[in-house]
């Protein structure tokens, strides 16, 4: 009887500690994918605030960045990997109860960066930024927790 | 023996008749409304600084009917229909009505409000913004649309003593605001109600405003906004206001998350000297 507790006990603290750098490997990947994603639409926010001139080719190179770095997060929310996990993520558990939901914010946000990739005159930029910036915080909204 | 019991027990009774004097409602008097030129204009900023569409919103459209649940740490509201319908909205209301629910939380039938309504800061606007609030409500489409009662109902008496608390702390501080700034922030904006500490009386701490708090939720925590500057949160008012008005469409990612992705929407309608005032406001704060 004994035995079998301590085995069990041990049982479970070898998966807990399998388990862990799974899990931690993942959400650092979405967390940097995210932080890509961030650093590339903070270039074209340089941009509508006059800091950068409109250049097409980096608003290209920044669209394509946001969506392939969008697609990269997209396939790093198993469940098990929200705050359950013992690890820091704002990941709200509300991805895991509508699933449907999250996968949809996250397709209008790609759709939107590939939009954003398509812009050539600047006059079509800030429309397809507002765009852009509205699919983060749709997301966000619902799906990121506060700060810890 | 038999005195001390006398006297007990008329304590016990003044006491009892005291709590129920202070717990009454205490509304306003016909006299605190001047005479006054209402400006829709002014009562559509009021409106959107005062965040009514975030709470008041209906489950479909984008008049503030109503009935979207908003979840608290007493239960769950459904905040009433503020358009101007005359039987289920506000549109049979007077003017000190209005007055007395948003600077005293009293009903038009003399009912206490929760404070979930944030009257505890809208009590620090000025008497003729919310006559503007008023006019601007009216204007809008009346909306049929009866509202579900919160099932805590019964507790509506005990918020009298809570408010005599609550409210006798927000006159004092009233006096203190000096620009249209810390107005917005502190009145119609409400931004103590999430951003400030409360005391073990769910009173907003006095003592250290908008230096974060716990998320009423229980999850997380809503930042700080005091020494913005010196943590790097921002460069400058401008960063602030280019914050408040744009958000995430000019990368600023920290503007959605728990409640505060809707404030952000209702300050990119304010006009831009409104949001710049908040932002400088914020940014003096140390
Ligand atoms: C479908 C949902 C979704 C979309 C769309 C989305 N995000 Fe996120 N984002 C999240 C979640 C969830 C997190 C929290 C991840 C965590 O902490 O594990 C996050 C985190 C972030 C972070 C913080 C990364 C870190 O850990 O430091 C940034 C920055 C960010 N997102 C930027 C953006 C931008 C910019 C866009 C739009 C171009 C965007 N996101 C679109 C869900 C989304
Ligand atoms: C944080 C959420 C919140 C915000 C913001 C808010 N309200 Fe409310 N309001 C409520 C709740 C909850 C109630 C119901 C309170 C109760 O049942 O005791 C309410 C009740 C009211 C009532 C009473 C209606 C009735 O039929 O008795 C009025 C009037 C009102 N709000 C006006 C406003 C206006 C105007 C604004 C914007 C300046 C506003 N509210 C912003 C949550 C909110």
């Amino acid at each position: 009887m004994q035995f079998s507790a301590k085995s069990l006990i041990m049982a479970a603290t070898l998966s807990a500690m399998l388990a862990l750098p799974a899990s931690a490997g993942v959400i650092d990947e979405r967390q940097e994918a995210m932080k890509a994603v961030g650093g590339a639409i903070k270039k074209l926010a340089a941009i509508a605030k006059g800091q950068m001139q409109f250049d097409a080719n980096i608003v290209k190179s920044s669209a394509m960045t946001i969506k392939s770095s969008l697609e990269t997060a997209s396939s790093r929310f198993p469940e098990g990997s929200g705050e359950e996990s013992g690890i820091k993520t704002r990941a709200n558990p509300e991805i895991w109860l509508d699933e449907e939901g999250f996968a949809k914010a996250m397709k209008k946000a790609i759709a939107a960066a590939e939009n954003m990739a398509s812009v050539t005159k600047g006059e079509d930029f800030m429309p397809a930024l507002g765009q852009l910036g509205g699919a983060c915080k749709n997301c966000h909204k619902t799906f990121r927790a506060p700060e810890k | 023996m038999k005195q001390a019991l006398k006297f007990l027990g008329g304590t016990v009774i003044i006491t009892i008749a005291a709590l129920i004097y202070l717990a009454k409602p205490d509304p306003l008097p016909q006299t605190v409304i001047p005479p006054h030129q209402t400006d829709v204009k002014n009562g559509q900023v009021m409106y959107n600084a005062g965040g009514c569409i975030s709470c008041h919103k209906p489950e479909k459209g984008n008049l503030p009917s109503g009935g979207s649940p908003l979840k608290t740490p007493i239960g769950t509201f459904y905040p009433p229909n503020i358009t101007p319908d005359k039987s289920t909205g506000i549109g049979s209301w007077s003017d000190l009505d209005f007055i007395n629910a948003m600077q005293r939380g009293i009903s038009p039938a003399g009912r206490h409000y929760f404070p979930a309504f944030p009257y505890t800061s809208y009590s620090r606007m000025k008497i003729t913004d919310l006559l503007d609030l008023k006019a601007y409500l009216m204007t809008l489409k009346p909306v049929v649309a009866s509202s579900r009662q919160f099932d805590k109902n019964y507790l509506r008496p005990a918020l009298g003593l809570w408010k005599q608390l609550a409210l006798a702390d927000n006159s004092s501080r009233s006096s203190k605001q000096q620009n249209r700034g810390a107005y917005l922030v502190n009145g119609p904006g409400h931004c103590n109600e999430c951003h400030t500490r409360r005391n073990i009386f769910m009173i907003t701490d006095t003592g250290k405003p908008l230096a974060g708090a716990p998320h009423i939720d229980g999850k997380g925590k809503v930042p700080s906004l005091r020494n913005l500057k010196a943590r790097k949160r921002f460069s400058d008012a401008k960063d602030l206001n280019n914050a408040l008005r744009f958000g995430e469409i000019l990368g600023y990612d920290n503007f959605s998350s728990g409640g505060m992705g809707d404030v952000q929407t209702n300050m990119s309608r304010l006009p831009n000297k409104d949001t710049m005032a908040i932002a400088e406001y914020l940014m003096s704060l140390k």
